[in-house]
């Protein structure tokens, strides 16, 4: 399963890896990084059906933000599931978030128990 | 003829200088005694021891020799020389100024002027120093009679003047009313008939007053004689017959036969020959009896006149012949003159052309003897006139001199009041000048005082302001720092957390069997541990410096410059512009890009100030091409910020760094671009801006030597760019 991680911050792929280290290896988790939701784009869109199970997404981005992005994928690809996450945990951005079609809203500092469970909830299914 | 009088007697014609004008003297003894009666009088007196210095019989002898002078002059001389040697004696200045006097009138009467005017300038010495100056007026009559008969009419008119003058101070009207009578006689001479009848109106005045008879007919007679010459006979004849009448009552020979003689002359030339011819029959009559020479010669003339007119020519002749004859004796040019001019007639009627031209040719010669006298004294008495309107101007003068001072005094004081006023008044203007000036000056002071405090105020403000402005950029810029450092922050926690799991992780696999251990996982984790707390470290760092960037934005600058590596700068600037606009509009949606040359030297800068404006570029380029209404109107546009920095002009002394700040917003309009640097203004909705922004970031470009500039194309872009010396 590949999950598609989005954040300007680079150090994002450093702490996912080391987090899911476990199921990367054992569980076959495939862990993809975009550090804008331009590169995001681009990697939803070398196939298709994107091989994406999942978008994981930041909010604040320069250029495209995260909200603007889900609207895009929402667009594009209706079935392609994308959570964000924000620093900013109020409910404006989740209200727009969620009426943009996430699946789910995470705050920063993201809890990756809910996180994994998440991730679990969407390989079952 | 008008008479004048001196202190002769009237019954002296003798002495006459003009045929019809007769001496009348002003008596000075209040008794009129005979010189017999006075020597037996004296005689008695003689008898008492110390006689000759008793006044009273000084006195006495003083009236003696005032008969004497008159009828005997030669003999009152001795006599009177006697006189003065006694009263010198006896030490009685007043008989001795009395006796000068008398003797100046007996050397008069002698015809020695000049001895005569010495004794009286003598008396009059004397009797200015007498108490009252009693004795003084008369004596300046006297001395004006003398210098008459000499014809120093100027001197002759002083004197009566000064005698006028005196006479009205010590009130003796007789001195004054003979004086007037003397200054009538001068106007007379000069065809002045209007004047002169005024002065002898005068004297009649006086006379009335002091009920002197004979004078009073006198100044009628005299004013009727200037009726007469006026050529008004009947006014003439009022006078003279109210005269005429008085003397008659009086029975005073002298005064009837002058006042018929005069009343005769106006008769005839009002025609009226019978009472012409009978009154000059009277004149004739008691001047033969009573021996008045002139008077006879004069009546004499007239009457012959009157019969010439009648046709009766033997007479007249007869008449004329005896009137020339009485002339000749009295030496009367005038009365000889008429004689010959009447006889001239007579004989030409006659048909004796020869002896009427003799007699034609004596008249003429008399007739020119006369006006030459008469233009002599005419022109004399002119002169006279002059000095005598001068003296009369000076009388006026000193009598108006005090009304004068009274008045000066009184235009003095009004003047000296005015001034006073005017001195006043100018005071109290100059001090409500002064006032209204000290009022303004206090009222510049205290609105200096009140500038100067607003200037402070303003200054304070201004501080304030700054710091406002700085608080305010915070402030927007907090929403970006929380960000800036919750990100940092949410790393270490999750790094830490990690490298708490991996220890974990790491402590279950070393709990393992030796065999059991995979040497690669441990590896691993180590290294990702090792990886981890550099991780830690690094954005502990990150965190570090933003709070400190953020503490040094809102400390004031220190003003300190220290080699600054730009592109960090510009990249935190960027960071943290981008998220505090993210921060506070959700829906806030731009992107940026750096074009940072690579090997861009360090510059001396001051970073908070630098940080500040580019923050400002910054904020104003996301504003600018990102805010929510422009987005709107323009939803195709990609808001992009771009900030490039490069060195122009590298490795010479005029190396400069160039920060651009480019947005693709509206642009700024031509007509404010001017402005946007001046304080306060923004385009900025009320309570969004404080304005000072661009005007602040001008000042630290400014105070680091450099610039800032702005081009701008509407609807396309605007560039902000700083130039800063390396």
């Amino acid at each position: 399963m590949k999950i598609l991680v989005v954040d300007d911050e680079r150090d994002v792929e450093d702490l996912f890896r080391q987090k899911f280290r476990k199921e990367i290896r054992n569980e076959g988790l495939e862990l993809l990084f975009a550090f804008s939701g331009k590169e995001a784009l681009e990697i939803l869109e070398k196939n298709r059906p994107p091989q994406v199970a999942t978008v994981f997404s930041d909010i604040n981005m320069p250029g495209m933000s995260g909200l603007e992005m889900l609207g895009i994928i929402k667009d594009r690809f209706p079935k392609l599931q994308v959570s964000m996450i924000s620093a900013y945990g109020d409910a404006d951005n989740y209200q727009k978030a969620m009426n943009s079609g996430a699946k789910g809203f995470f705050a920063k500092p993201v809890d990756f128990d809910s996180l994994k469970k998440e991730i679990r909830d969407i390989s079952k299914s | 003829m008008a008479a004048r009088i001196g202190n002769h007697r009237p019954s002296a014609p003798s002495a006459a200088f003009w045929g019809a004008c007769l001496y009348f003297l002003v008596l000075l003894s209040a008794s009129a005694q005979t010189a017999e009666q006075l020597q037996a009088e004296m005689k008695r007196m003689e008898a008492g021891a110390g006689f000759a210095t008793d006044t009273a019989y000084l006195n006495l002898a003083n009236e003696l020799g005032f008969i004497l002078a008159e009828s005997s002059p030669d003999s009152a001389v001795s006599y009177l020389d006697l006189q003065l040697q006694r009263c010198r004696e006896a030490r009685y200045e007043k008989g001795e100024a009395e006796a000068l006097k008398i003797y100046g009138n007996a050397l008069q009467n002698k015809g020695d002027f000049r001895g005569s005017i010495s004794y009286y300038s003598e008396a009059l010495e004397i009797a200015k120093r007498l108490d009252g100056e009693k004795l003084v007026p008369g004596i300046l009559n006297n001395i004006g009679l003398v210098n008459y008969n000499l014809g120093n009419y100027a001197e002759a008119l002083n004197s009566f003047y000064e005698a006028i003058k005196g006479a009205d101070l010590t009130k003796d009207a007789n001195v004054k009313a003979a004086a007037l009578n003397n200054v009538a006689l001068i106007y007379f001479e000069q065809d002045k008939l209007e004047e002169a009848k005024e002065k002898y109106r005068e004297m009649l005045a006086i006379y009335q007053e002091t009920g002197n008879k004979g004078r009073v007919i006198l100044a009628y007679n005299n004013i009727g004689d200037v009726e007469l010459k006026q050529n008004k006979p009947l006014e003439a004849l009022k006078n003279l017959q109210v005269a005429y009448q008085s003397a008659t009552e009086l029975n005073s020979p002298e005064f009837v036969e002058m006042t018929s003689r005069t009343l005769a002359d106006i008769y005839a030339a009002l025609d009226s020959a019978d009472r012409a011819e009978e009154l000059y029959l009277q004149s004739i009559a008691l001047s033969r009896e009573n021996g008045y020479g002139v008077p006879y010669a004069h009546s004499l003339i007239g009457l012959a006149e009157l019969y010439y007119q009648k046709g009766e020519l033997q007479q007249a002749t007869d008449l004329a012949k005896e009137g020339l004859a009485q002339a000749e004796t009295m030496a009367q040019p005038m009365q000889m003159r008429n004689a010959n001019e009447l006889l001239s007639r007579i004989y030409e009627d006659q048909g004796d052309f020869q002896a009427a031209l003799r007699s034609f040719q004596l008249f003429k010669f008399y007739n020119d003897s006369i006006n030459t006298s008469h233009s002599q004294r005419l022109t004399a008495t002119l002169e006279a006139e002059y000095e005598f309107s001068k003296k009369e101007m000076e009388y006026e003068r000193a009598s108006s001199r005090q009304r004068w001072i009274i008045f000066s005094a009184c235009a003095g004081l009004l003047a000296f009041l005015i001034i006073l006023f005017v001195e006043y008044r100018n005071k109290k203007n100059l001090d409500k000048a002064y006032h209204s000036l000290q009022d303004k000056n206090n009222e510049i002071a205290s609105k200096n005082e009140a500038l100067e405090k607003a200037l402070s105020q303003l200054k304070a403000a201004q501080a304030q302001l700054i710091q406002a402005e700085k608080m305010a950029s915070l402030g927007e810029l907090t929403a970006g720092i929380a960000h800036e450092i919750q990100n940092p922050l949410n790393f270490v926690t999750n790094f830490s957390q990690l490298s708490a799991e991996l220890i974990q992780e790491l402590s279950e696999e070393r709990a393992k069997k030796p065999e059991e251990q995979d040497p690669d996982l441990l590896d691993e984790i180590l290294s990702d541990l090792q990886l981890n707390l550099g991780k830690i470290n690094q954005h502990g760092k990150r965190a570090d410096s933003i709070v400190k960037g953020m503490l040094e934005h809102s400390r004031a600058s220190t003003g300190e410059k220290v080699q600054t590596d730009i592109k960090s700068l510009i990249n935190e600037c960027l960071r943290l512009s981008f998220h505090g606009l993210r921060a506070r509009d959700k829906s806030f949606s731009a992107d940026f890009s750096t074009e940072v040359e690579p090997d861009l030297p360090q510059a001396q800068l001051v970073p908070q100030d630098i940080s500040r404006l580019l923050l400002n570029l910054l904020n104003n380029a996301f504003y600018a091409c990102a805010n929510a209404d422009f987005r709107k109107e323009n939803p195709d546009l990609k808001p992009l910020v771009t900030v490039s920095a490069s060195c122009i002009a590298k490795g010479s002394p005029k190396a400069r760094l160039k920060i651009s700040v480019t947005d693709n917003g509206p642009g700024i309009p031509p007509e404010i671009i001017d402005k946007i640097f001046q304080p306060f203004f923004t385009t900025k909705p009320t309570g969004h801006g404080t304005g000072l922004g661009l005007s602040l970031s001008y000042d630290i470009a400014k105070a680091h030597g450099g610039e800032l500039t702005v081009q701008s194309v509407p609807g396309e872009f605007t560039t902000f760019t700083v130039f800063l010396p390396v």
